[in-house]
């Protein structure tokens, strides 16, 4: 009993950190992914590998890419692992990817799982690095910022927000990803101080979310008025048609019940 | 067992629902806490690593030390810390502590070139007790020596002066601080005659523009650094300017950058300078009152080795070390000094660079008549690829910032100007062009030193564990300072040593022609921090000598070393640190040392029982100074010592001493101490030598508080002087400044009263006149004029590349601590060299190839960087220090300012090929 | 199976008894109490949205109560998702409460 208490204590406690729905939020977050992760193994590919579908069909687990790496960063998946047989993947915590300029993983591949068309090593993108806010030292206020010093595009893919927090006299730096620029190569998660890393990995179909093709951002498009209507923007003589009974929009709720 | 899934979801709905009315969860947070933490004890401390001081607290049960945090009511920092300071209590449970006294043997028996075995620890200082005989017997005094710390305690530091000054009649102690600031402190004491800055952290919310010369803030003093950033974006006027060598962290959230050629500053601060000349920004009021006017030699040499050079340096050194005796000027320092191109300059000055004479007002302008835009610019731009009206447009801008009588400014800098060839003249320029314009020593005004230990400033300079300093700003070669100290510790008159000894490299050079046999390291790391090291690992080797290093992790000295004796760390004994801003702050033991390691104290103490009076006190002779020093037997048995006393009770557990008694549970509150409890001879070491010490500073504007009063629960340090006013100990802001300092003179608004008594000599810009004709320079600073001279070694066709050494965020000095916390290890294991894209791409390499790093004097293997967090120019490469596997000292050069002796780890010339 | 995290108020002196009378009842936990206000959070299981507002409505004839509302609410349609929650999240519950690393508990 005591000790069950502890444990419900250390829950609120970690619950008064942040706001009622943030709390439960997270939790269902945590939950979805784990149970996305159970039903679409992921994990990430060396650089230049194709998109996942593609990629299972044209990876022939010959091996060879495991054999280029000079770091021994990439690994063949086991049976036992919810992965499928013989592909290669590596996880960035127990060893990142370097970002060879010369990419000989992908120079090895003989099938173009690991497609040529990467020329540039930066280019690559074998996942987006997150970070967990609650958990991140320098979110907290310390003097962390490890990802960003170790990231290798420091002041791309990872840069520091700077914010003045008047009550200690101590700014903040917050570092922030840039999927733009963030190869996935994990350097970042590797070097993460905190027992658990606070800045991981994931796969970019995981994390990344989408705005809407019917809106804009002002200032990140021309806004000047162009007037350039085509004939086809006007209802022409009769072109209106006249619908059956009862299927006119609206018609139902109009006539139904008393008022 | 935890909570079944129901339970977790029932407890989240109810913290859901408190923190959706608004109910606050302090009080269940505070039980919970409470339960989890029960039996922790807390108890604040300081942080282990760099100069700011930030304050921890830290928690133990059960023997260990289970937790730490940023200590909440600490001003330094309030409650926060950088990622080394978050691993504070870790640093202590590396898997290769040492635990056991450990001894080169062969067949049971001492054997320089046999292996290490465990040995007890009587056995360890019968060894050191014999070695230390035969030293002394072979050579004086002069033959021991200590490499001593500014990681020492303040008692520890004073413990090691005491005994060597005092005890051994030896001047060889010398701390790893020559290394960090000794430029610092010569500055210091050449302008002022006091030393440490006036101003202190506080300044950074006064001030409108913080300029870093040579100071990478972001990473080496993160929070000081958040402290400026937060005024950045605070305080609209706050200009951050970032000089440099390459591009850093630091340049981030500046508001300009200058990237300037190795030694440039010497030409930028002269311009900034003639700029206040000529735009008349000098106060004048300011300069009148309270400054002189002064010079030196500008022959002075390298600081290498005065005499044999040739026996020691390979061919390929002495290409450079020959400058010692003769130099040919280049353009650039032959405008700066007034003299022709090509001249061949004697050194003439190189054992006198001390020199200095009061020149004219009228002289100081002329002398700064050749550092124009022009002339700078071309002198000090350090990226090849910046056009050069940019650079110009930006020292404007720089020179506009210092001219601006309405902008506070304060210019911060640490081994960007102190590891400097010329690095006390760089300290002074700062001075220089701080007092012009009368911004020193008012808040958010002035010229700061940081510093890079935690107590560079409380030990090894304020104690004064350098080979020519005496406590509280005394030197040895002053009789009455020797006198003064002589006083307090009760000696005989003529005991001390009145010749300087050796400084940190000297004593390495002293190891490598056989004239010091007998080596003490404590708290550092000489033979991983050392330039030009492999003459040196190969002087405790192969020489006849014995090496002893204390330390608590194996490092490269460590495994140089004939005998290791196991050191405890911070929270395993009670100690003091001074910080940059003079504020002196302290820890009880928390914990026992593990297995047989001890402190540093402990082990001194220890030794000093087996030495007697008559060892040491009879006549002894010391090379270069012809009387040798006297026998003061005879006076110190009519003060009542006898032959037999030994060290132990003459010098440490005297009647005085032993009254602060052991246990002393008003200030221990429950709290160890191993030291004292080995000794068992009921005194409270730490407590008496802190007390005894204090005597030295109070009085003299280095006062300090009891040390009780440190330890009160309430205080966080206090800044020295610290004064007793009515029943209050109160601290000190900024010094020199009558709204401040108790010790300035009533009406006169400023008093630079280390300078009391002193005088110059009248002179012009290229020697002093006559000697009969002096300028009273009492309650004034000196404003220092110095040229640019260039860098002795710089890159040629051969060595094509400049090298730039330093430390990063992660890690802590030579990394025998921070390489043991496995996330500070994981997040940089390993140094890598920064090197510009063009220069790879020029030479064939490219990111993360393995080349050799080579100079004349050694080279080692690293993997190449382009990117990340340092972005060097075309032309230099940067690589950090901390990794023993890649020993770049390997490759540096051991050219110090000859005025402080500090080593200059910032520039020499490199080549870079693939390994 | 329903879940839902009530406010519970009472003026600050009778807040003791209203918990007693909390306590008392099936399916509601008590689990965390304001004297100072007279503010009680509890949590009610309920097997469905009936006896959820069954219960609210006992809830709030208690002797002393002055008001109680429901704050937050949680319908498991799919008694399989309700005891899905993933055994790594309880696992989590088990770490220790502040950044000290496990080694240096032993």
């Amino acid at each position: 009993m005591a000790e069950h208490d502890v444990a419900r204590r250390d829950f609120l406690v970690k619950a008064a950190q942040g706001t009622a729905m943030a709390a439960t939020g997270g939790l269902l977050w945590v939950y979805l992914l784990k149970q996305e992760a159970r039903a679409h193994p992921f994990a990430l590919r060396p650089p230049g590998a194709l998109a996942e579908k593609d990629f299972n069909a044209a990876c022939i687990k010959c091996g060879q890419c495991v054999v280029g790496c000079p770091y021994h960063t990439l690994k063949l998946s086991g049976s036992g692992s919810d992965l499928p047989i013989g592909m290669p993947f590596f996880e960035p915590r127990e060893i990142p990817c370097y970002l060879c300029p010369d990419i000989p993983c992908m120079k090895a591949c003989p099938t173009g799982a690991l497609s040529p068309e990467l020329k540039n090593i930066n280019d690559s993108r074998m996942g987006l690095a997150v970070i967990d806010l609650e958990n991140c030292l320098s979110w907290k206020g310390l003097r962390c910022e490890i990802c960003h010093r170790e990231c290798p595009l420091k002041g791309k893919a990872i840069t520091l927000e700077t914010h003045p927090r008047g009550i200690s006299k101590h700014a903040m730096f917050y570092p922030i990803v840039n999927s733009e620029y963030c190869t996935g190569c994990g350097i970042c998660e590797k070097a993460c101080p905190t027992t658990e890393a606070a800045i991981r990995i994931l796969p970019h179909k995981l994390v990344q979310g989408k705005i809407g093709d019917h809106y804009r951002l002002g200032w990140t498009f021309d806004t000047e008025i162009t007037q350039d209507f085509k004939p086809s923007d006007v209802i022409g003589p009769g072109e209106g048609k006249t619908l059956a009974p009862g299927k006119a929009p609206g018609q139902d709720y109009l006539n139904s019940g008393d008022l | 067992m935890g909570l079944t899934r129901r339970d977790f979801l029932k407890t989240s709905i109810a913290a859901s629902t408190a923190a959706t009315v608004g109910m606050p969860l302090a009080k269940q947070a505070e039980a919970a806490v409470k339960g989890a933490e029960a039996g922790w004890q807390w108890d604040k401390s300081v942080c282990r690593f760099c100069g700011t001081g930030c304050g921890i607290m830290v928690a133990t049960k059960g023997g260990k030390i289970v937790a730490t945090k940023g200590d909440p009511d600490a001003p330094v920092n309030r409650g926060l810390n950088c990622v080394k300071g978050y691993f504070n209590g870790k640093i202590r449970y590396g898997a290769d502590r040492l635990t056991q006294p450990l001894l080169r043997m062969t067949d049971g028996k001492f054997d320089k070139k046999g292996k290490f075995q465990p040995v007890s620890w009587e056995k360890a200082i019968d060894i050191m007790e014999e070695k230390m005989r035969w030293a002394m017997k072979e050579k004086g005094p002069t033959g021991i020596s200590i490499f001593g710390s500014g990681q020492y305690t303040i008692h520890e530091g004073y413990t090691a002066a005491k005994l060597m000054k005092a005890g051994f009649r030896s001047n060889n102690l010398d701390p790893n601080a020559r290394h960090c600031m000794a430029s610092a402190v010569v500055g210091f004491m050449q302008t002022f005659g006091i030393d440490e800055p006036q101003g202190n952290y506080d300044d950074i919310e006064h001030t409108d523009t913080a300029v870093l010369w040579g100071a990478n803030m972001a990473e080496m003093h993160p929070i000081l650094w958040s402290r400026i950033t937060n005024r950045r974006l605070t305080h609209k006027p706050m200009k951050v300017v970032n000089l440099s060598v390459y591009g850093n962290m630091s340049s981030d959230i500046a508001d300009l950058e200058i990237i300037f050629s190795p030694s440039g500053d010497l030409a930028i601060q002269n311009y900034i300078a003639s700029e206040i000349v000529k735009r008349d920004a000098i106060n004048h009021d300011f300069v009148k009152k309270h400054t002189q006017f002064a010079t030196g030699p500008y022959d002075i040499g390298y600081g290498f080795r005065p005499k044999n050079a040739e026996k020691f340096h390979t061919a390929a050194e002495m290409e450079i070390v020959k400058n010692e005796k003769v130099r040919v000027l280049d353009k650039w320092e032959a405008i700066g000094q007034r003299r022709k191109e090509g001249e061949a300059v004697e050194q003439k000055n190189a054992a006198t660079p001390m020199k200095d004479w009061a020149i004219s007002f009228e002289d100081f302008k002329a002398a700064l008549e050749p550092y124009t835009l022009d002339y700078t610019a071309e002198v000090a731009k350090g990226d090849p690829d910046e056009p050069m009206d940019k650079f110009k447009a930006k020292l404007q801008q720089l020179a506009d910032y210092y001219c601006d009588k309405n902008r506070k400014i304060v210019s911060y800098w640490t081994m960007g100007f102190n590891q400097h060839q010329r690095g006390t003249w760089v300290n002074e320029q700062a001075y220089m062009n701080h007092l012009l314009t009368g911004r020193q020593c008012q808040p958010g005004n002035g010229a700061f030193s940081l510093t890079g230990q935690p107590s560079a400033c409380g030990t090894a300079r304020e104690v004064g564990t350098f080979a020519h300093r005496l406590p509280a700003d005394m030197v040895v070669m002053n009789p009455k300072h020797r006198a003064i100290a002589e006083k307090i510790w009760k000696l005989p008159a003529g005991t001390i040593n009145p010749q300087m000894g050796s400084h940190f490299v000297k004593i390495m050079r002293d190891l490598e022609d056989g004239q010091i046999l007998f080596s003490w390291t404590q708290v550092n790391n000489p033979w991983q921090n050392t330039a030009n090291v492999n003459h040196w690992i190969k002087a405790a080797r192969e020489m006849n000598n014995f090496i002893v290093v204390a330390d608590a992790y194996p490092g490269v000295s460590a495994k140089v070393a004939d005998l290791i004796l196991p050191a405890a760390m911070i929270n395993e004994k009670w100690g003091a640190y001074g910080n940059a801003e003079r504020r002196t702050q302290v820890w009880r033991q928390q914990v026992l040392p593990p297995g047989e390691a001890r402190a540093d104290i402990w082990m001194m103490l220890e030794l000093s029982k087996r030495f007697k009076l008559k060892d040491v006190w009879g006549a002894q002779k010391i090379p270069g100074l012809e009387a040798g020093l006297p026998d003061v037997l005879p006076a110190a048995q009519a003060m009542g010592y006898t032959p037999e006393s030994t060290l132990y009770e003459v010098l440490f557990a005297t009647p005085e001493n032993k009254k602060f008694k052991w246990p002393d549970n008003a200030v221990a509150k429950g709290h160890g101490n191993h030291v004292a409890d080995l000794l068992k001879d009921g005194w409270f070491p730490e407590k008496a030598m802190f007390e005894e010490y204090r005597q030295f500073g109070t009085g003299h504007a280095h006062d300090l508080a009891p040390f009780d009063i440190y330890h009160h629960d309430k205080v966080r340090g206090l800044r020295w002087p610290v004064v007793l006013k009515g029943d209050k100990w109160v601290e000190t802001q900024w010094r020199n400044n009558e709204a401040y300092d108790p010790y300035v003179k009533k009406g006169s608004g400023f008093d630079f009263y280390g300078n009391n008594g002193q005088a110059l000599v009248m002179g012009d810009l290229d020697k002093p006149g006559d000697p009969a004709k002096k300028v009273d320079i009492s309650g004034k600073a000196k404003i220092y004029f110095r040229p640019y001279a260039s860098p002795v070694e710089k890159p040629d066709a051969n060595y094509d590349l400049w090298l730039c050494t330093g430390r990063v965020l992660e890690h802590w000095h030579s990394g025998t601590m921070t390489r043991r916390v496995p996330e500070l290890h994981r997040a940089v294991p390993a140094a890598v060299c920064w090197i510009s894209q063009k220069d790879a791409d020029a030479k064939g390499l490219k990111r993360n190839d393995l080349v050799w790093v080579e100079s004349r004097r050694g080279k080692v293997k690293v993997r190449l960087e382009t990117g990340g967090r340092n972005r060097v120019p075309r032309g230099m490469v940067y690589v950090p220090w901390f990794d023993e596997g890649v020993l770049i000292n390997k490759v540096t050069l051991d050219s110090t300012c000859p005025l402080s002796k500090e080593t200059d780890y910032k520039k020499c010339a490199v080549k870079v090929y693939k390994a | 199976m329903n879940l839902s995290g009530i406010l519970v108020s009472a003026k600050p002196e009778h807040v003791m008894s209203v918990v007693e009378s909390l306590h008392a009842l099936e399916g509601v936990e008590v689990h965390q109490v304001e004297e100072s206000t007279g503010r009680v959070i509890v949590v009610q299981e309920a097997e469905d949205i009936r006896a959820e507002m069954a219960g609210l409505r006992h809830i709030k004839t208690l002797p002393n109560v002055m008001m109680a509302e429901m704050v937050y609410h949680y319908i498991a349609d799919d008694n399989d998702v309700y005891e899905g929650i993933p055994p790594e999240l309880a696992e989590e519950e088990q770490s220790e409460p502040c950044a000290v690393p496990a080694y240096l508990h032993d």
